[in-house]
C-alpha cells in the first residue's frame, strides 16, 4: 500500500547550520508515527518541508503519492497540518476563520457549517463564540489549529507539538479524536518532547538528532524492552547533566 | 470564487479590528486621496488646444499616481489584513492565491479612489467622441489594476530582499534615499508646481515632455489620443500593453509569493553571527556600562533598529548630494539637526524592539535606572557621531558649492545640535517607557513596511509631536547665535553654545529620570502593553 507520507533525502541548510541532513522517513496509512529529537534537532525543519511550508534544499515528500512540490494542490487537499507558531488572522472568530478557510478549500457552503458546527463543538470553542482569536489562549489557538486541519477531511495530518499548552481534558478529546481518524485508515505524523505521550499515543516513532533519523519504526521495535525515555536518552547519546557542579546553589 | 471570498473575510477581519484611530487614520487617508482623485479628474477637463497637451498632462498624472502606489507601502506600510502566510496551507495555486488577493484589494476604499483618478480618462474621451470613450472605458480598469499589482508585486519583492542579508541594508538604504529626494524635491519644487498650476488654470498648455505617454503609465492616454486622431494601431497597441504588463505584474506576483510562501521568515533579527570576540568577552563593568553594550548590540544586531540607522544616513544623504548636484545647498545646514529629529522620531519605541524581553528588568530589582540610562547612553553612541559628520558638511563644503548659506550656519549647527542629542535621548526613553507598544509580529514577511496596530497607529500618531518638540529645544541657542552674529556681540554667540550644551545635559538627565522611575512604578503594565497581540 502506498505510504500516507513518504519523506526521502531533505534536506535544509540555514548558512552554515544543516538542520535537516537528508531525512527519510515512510508512514504508512493508519498509523501514528511519532517523531521525537532534543531542542534543535530538526523536528519542525523536517515538518514544515513535508507539508509545503519550507522549500528543501534537496529531497523529495510525498503525500499518498502527491510530491508536495511539484504537484501541491493535490497533496494540500490530501493533507492537514497544525504547524508550529501558527499564523493565524488575529480578528476573525473562530467560526468565521473555519467557515472561510472552508469556502476556500472549495468545500460547499452547507458543509463548512455543519462541520465547523461539530468541530467548534468537539473542541469545546463553542462556547467562546464571540472571541476573536487575538483573546484565544494558548490551548485554545492550538485546538482551532487543528480544527482547521481536520476541517476538509485529510487523509494524513502532520501535527507540531499538538499537545503542548493543552489542558488535560482538551487532550483526552484530542487523543480520542487522533484514534479514531487512524482507525479509520488516515495518518498521523506528530512530533513531540513528551515521551511519554508519544509511547500511549504512537505506534511507530522516529528518532531524530543533528538534522539526522536515528532510529526509526514500531515503538516496541525502537525502545527495545526499555521505556521509550531511556531508550532515546541512549540512542541520542547525551548525558543526562544536573548532578554535579552547582555547589553554590545547594550549600544554603 | 476564492476571490469573493477574500473580499468577505477581509471585511470580517476589519469589521472586527475597528477601533476609533483606525477610522481617524481611514478618513484621514481617504479625504487626502479623494482630493487627489478629483484634482486629477479636473486636470481632464480643460481645453488645452491640442488633445496631445491633455495626453500628456493625464499621463504624467498618472505616473505620479502609480509612483505613489508602488512606493506608498515604503512610507505607509503595507495592507496586512489578509497576510499570504494565512493561506500557505490551502491547496490553491500561487496565481490564484494572488488573483483572489488581488481582487480583495480591489474591493476596498483606495482602490475606488484610484479608479476614480483613473476616470478622468473616460471624462476626457467623452469630450473626444465615442471612440475615444470606448477606448478610455477598456482603459480605465487596466490603468487601475496596474496600480494594485505594482503596490502588491513592489511589496513583495521589497518582502524577497529583506530576507537576505544585503537586502536588508540595500532596502531600507533606498527608501530613505527615495524619502530624501521627496523632500529635497518637494522643498525645491514648490515655486514650480505653483507656476504650473497657475498656467492650467489660466488654460495655457504646460509642456510636459513626451516621453511620459511611453511610460506604461501613459499607455492608456496614449490609447486615447490614437482613438481620437483614428490612429487604431496606436490605441489597441496602449490597451494591448496595459492588459500585457498587468498580467506579467500578476505572474510575478503570484512567483514571488511562491517563493514567500516556502521561505522561513527571519522576524526581527540580523541573521550575522555574533563576532566571536565580541561574544567571548562581554564588554562592560557595570550596570549601567551591561545595560548600553547590550542596547549597542541590538542597534548593529536587530533588522528594525538596524533599519533605523540605514534610514537616517539615507534620508540625510541625499540635501549633501543636491548641494554638489544640482547646486542647491540650501538644505544642508539642517541636515544633521533633521537627522537626529528622525533618528529620535523611529527610535521613540526602543522597548518594543525586544518585546517581551522586559521581564528581565521587572525580575531585577534595582535595574530600572541601569537600563534607561544604558539605552541612552547606547542611542547617543548611535546617533551623535552621525549628527557630527552630517554637521561637518557644513564645515568643510567649499564656498562655491555650499555658498553662504552654509557659512553662516556653522555657529548655530555647534549650538543647537547637542540641544537636540541630548533632548532626544531623553525624550526616546521617556516615550518608550510611556507609550511603548508590541511591534507587528508579522516581522519577516515584509520586514518594518506594515501597518502598525490600534496601539501603534497611536503611538505614531503622537510621534508627530517628536519634530516641533525637539525643533523648540533648539530655539533658545539658535536665538543667542542669532543675537550674537546679526548684533556683533561674541559674547552672545559663545553663550548661545553653553545654553544649546545645558538644554541637552538637562534634558537628557530629567527626561531620563523621568523615564526611569516610570519604569520602576509601571513596568507591569508596559510589559502588558509590549506584549499585547498585534
Amino acid at each position: 500500500m502506498e505510504p500516507a507520507l513518504e519523506m526521502s533525502g531533505l534536506r535544509k541548510a540555514f548558512g552554515a547550520t544543516v538542520a535537516a541532513d537528508g531525512v527519510s522517513l515512510s508512514v504508512p496509512p493508519g498509523s501514528c508515527y511519532g517523531l521525537v529529537g532534543p531542542n534543535g534537532a530538526g523536528k519542525t525543519t523536517t515538518l514544515s518541508m513535508a507539508v509545503g511550508l519550507l522549500r528543501p534544499d534537496a529531497g523529495t515528500a510525498r503525500v499518498c503519492g502527491a510530491d508536495v512540490w511539484s504537484d501541491p494542490v493535490r497533496a494540500k487537499t490530501l493533507l492537514g497540518v497544525l504547524p508550529d507558531g501558527l499564523l493565524l488572522p488575529e480578528r476573525l472568530t473562530g467560526r468565521e476563520l473555519l467557515h472561510y478557510l472552508g469556502l476556500l478549500r472549495g468545500l460547499g457552503r452547507g458543509t463548512v457549517a455543519d462541520r465547523t458546527e461539530e468541530l467548534l463543538d468537539v473542541l469545546e470553542l463553542a462556547g467562546a463564540e464571540r472571541t476573536l482569536v487575538i483573546d484565544y489562549s494558548a490551548g485554545m489557538r492550538k485546538k482551532l489549529g487543528l480544527a482547521t486541519a481536520l476541517l476538509h477531511a485529510p487523509r494524513l495530518l502532520v501535527l507540531d507539538e499538538p499537545f503542548e499548552a493543552v489542558d488535560p481534558v482538551s487532550a483526552l478529546t484530542v487523543r480520542a479524536i487522533l484514534r479514531r481518524f487512524v482507525a479509520s485508515g488516515g495518518a498521523v505524523v506528530m512530533s513531540s518532547h513528551v515521551m511519554a505521550l508519544v509511547e500511549a499515543v504512537c505506534d511507530h516513532v522516529a528518532v531524530i538528532t543533528g538534522g539526522r533519523v536515528v532510529a526509526s519504526g514500531p515503538v516496541d521495535e525502537v525502545r527495545g524492552g526499555r521505556s521509550l525515555e531511556e531508550r532515546f536518552v541512549d540512542i541520542v547519546g547525551e548525558r543526562t547533566g544536573g548532578e554535579e557542579g552547582l555547589l553554590w546553589l545547594v550549600s544554603s | 470564487m476564492a476571490g469573493l471570498v477574500l473580499i468577505r473575510m477581509k471585511y470580517a477581519v476589519l469589521r472586527n479590528g475597528w477601533t476609533g484611530w483606525r477610522a481617524v487614520r481611514a478618513v484621514a487617508g481617504g479625504a487626502a486621496g479623494l482630493l487627489a482623485a478629483a484634482a486629477t479628474v479636473l486636470a481632464a477637463l480643460p481645453d488645452l488646444g491640442a488633445p496631445e497637451a491633455s495626453a500628456r498632462l493625464l499621463a504624467g498624472a498618472f505616473a505620479l499616481w502609480t509612483l505613489g502606489w508602488a512606493l506608498g507601502p515604503f512610507v505607509l506600510g503595507t495592507d496586512t489584513t489578509l497576510r499570504p502566510g494565512y493561506f500557505a496551507l490551502l491547496p490553491l495555486p500561487a496565481w490564484r492565491l494572488a488573483a483572489g488577493l488581488l481582487a480583495a484589494a480591489a474591493a476596498g476604499v483606495p482602490a475606488a479612489l484610484a479608479l476614480l483618478a483613473f476616470c478622468s480618462l473616460a471624462v476626457w474621451g467623452a469630450g473626444l467622441g465615442p471612440g475615444p470613450l470606448a477606448v478610455a472605458l477598456a482603459a480605465v480598469p487596466l490603468q487601475t489594476a496596474l496600480v494594485l499589482l505594482a503596490c502588491r508585486a513592489v511589496a513583495s519583492a521589497a518582502g524577497a530582499a529583506l530576507r537576505t542579508r544585503l537586502g536588508m541594508d540595500l532596502v531600507p538604504l533606498l527608501v530613505s534615499v527615495l524619502i530624501g529626494v521627496g523632500l529635497t524635491a518637494g522643498l525645491m519644487g514648490w515655486p514650480y508646481a505653483l507656476g504650473f498650476a497657475v498656467r492650467l488654470a489660466e488654460g495655457a498648455g504646460p509642456e510636459l515632455p513626451g516621453w511620459l505617454l511611453l511610460a506604461p503609465p501613459g499607455w492608456g492616454p496614449l490609447a486615447v489620443l490614437g482613438a481620437a486622431r483614428a490612429d487604431w494601431a496606436a490605441a489597441a497597441g496602449g490597451l494591448a500593453g496595459l492588459a500585457l504588463l498587468d498580467a506579467a505584474l500578476l505572474g510575478l506576483w503570484a512567483v514571488l509569493l511562491r517563493r514567500e510562501l516556502g521561505a522561513r521568515a527571519v522576524a526581527g533579527r540580523l541573521r550575522a553571527r555574533a563576532r566571536r570576540r565580541a561574544a567571548a568577552r562581554p564588554l562592560a563593568w557595570s550596570a549601567a556600562s551591561a545595560a548600553a553594550v547590550r542596547a549597542l548590540r541590538s542597534w548593529q544586531r536587530d533588522t528594525g533598529m538596524h533599519i533605523i540607522v540605514v534610514a537616517v544616513v539615507g534620508t540625510a544623504a541625499i540635501p549633501v548630494i543636491a548641494a554638489f548636484a544640482v547646486d542647491w545647498p540650501y538644505l544642508v545646514p539642517i541636515v544633521a539637526p533633521l537627522a537626529v529629529a528622525v533618528a529620535a522620531k523611529e527610535s521613540a519605541n526602543l522597548f518594543g524592539f525586544d518585546g517581551s524581553a522586559l521581564w528581565h528588568t521587572l525580575v531585577t530589582p534595582g535595574s530600572e535606572r541601569a537600563e534607561v540610562r544604558g539605552r541612552q547612553f547606547a542611542w547617543l553612541a548611535v546617533f551623535t557621531p552621525i549628527a557630527v559628520l552630517l554637521g561637518a558638511v557644513a564645515f568643510v563644503l567649499p564656498p562655491e558649492v555650499g555658498g553662504e548659506v552654509t557659512a553662516a550656519a556653522r555657529p548655530y549647527l555647534v549650538a543647537v545640535l547637542p540641544a537636540m542629542l541630548g533632548a532626544g535621548s531623553g525624550l526616546v526613553v521617556w516615550y518608550s517607557v510611556a507609550a511603548g507598544h508590541a511591534i507587528g509580529a508579522e516581522g519577516g514577511a515584509t520586514g518594518g513596511f506594515s501597518h502598525p496596530g490600534p496601539a501603534g497607529a497611536r503611538a505614531g500618531l503622537a510621534r508627530h509631536l517628536f519634530h516641533p518638540l525637539l525643533w523648540l529645544t533648539a530655539l533658545p541657542p539658535a536665538a543667542l547665535v542669532a543675537l550674537g552674529t546679526l548684533g556683533g556681540l561674541p559674547f552672545a554667540v559663545w553663550a548661545g553654545v553653553a545654553a544649546g550644551a545645558a538644554i541637552g545635559a538637562a534634558a537628557a538627565v530629567l527626561l531620563g529620570r523621568a523615564a526611569h522611575r516610570r519604569l520602576a512604578e509601571r513596568g507591569p503594565e508596559l510589559l502588558a502593553a509590549l506584549t499585547a497581540p498585534v
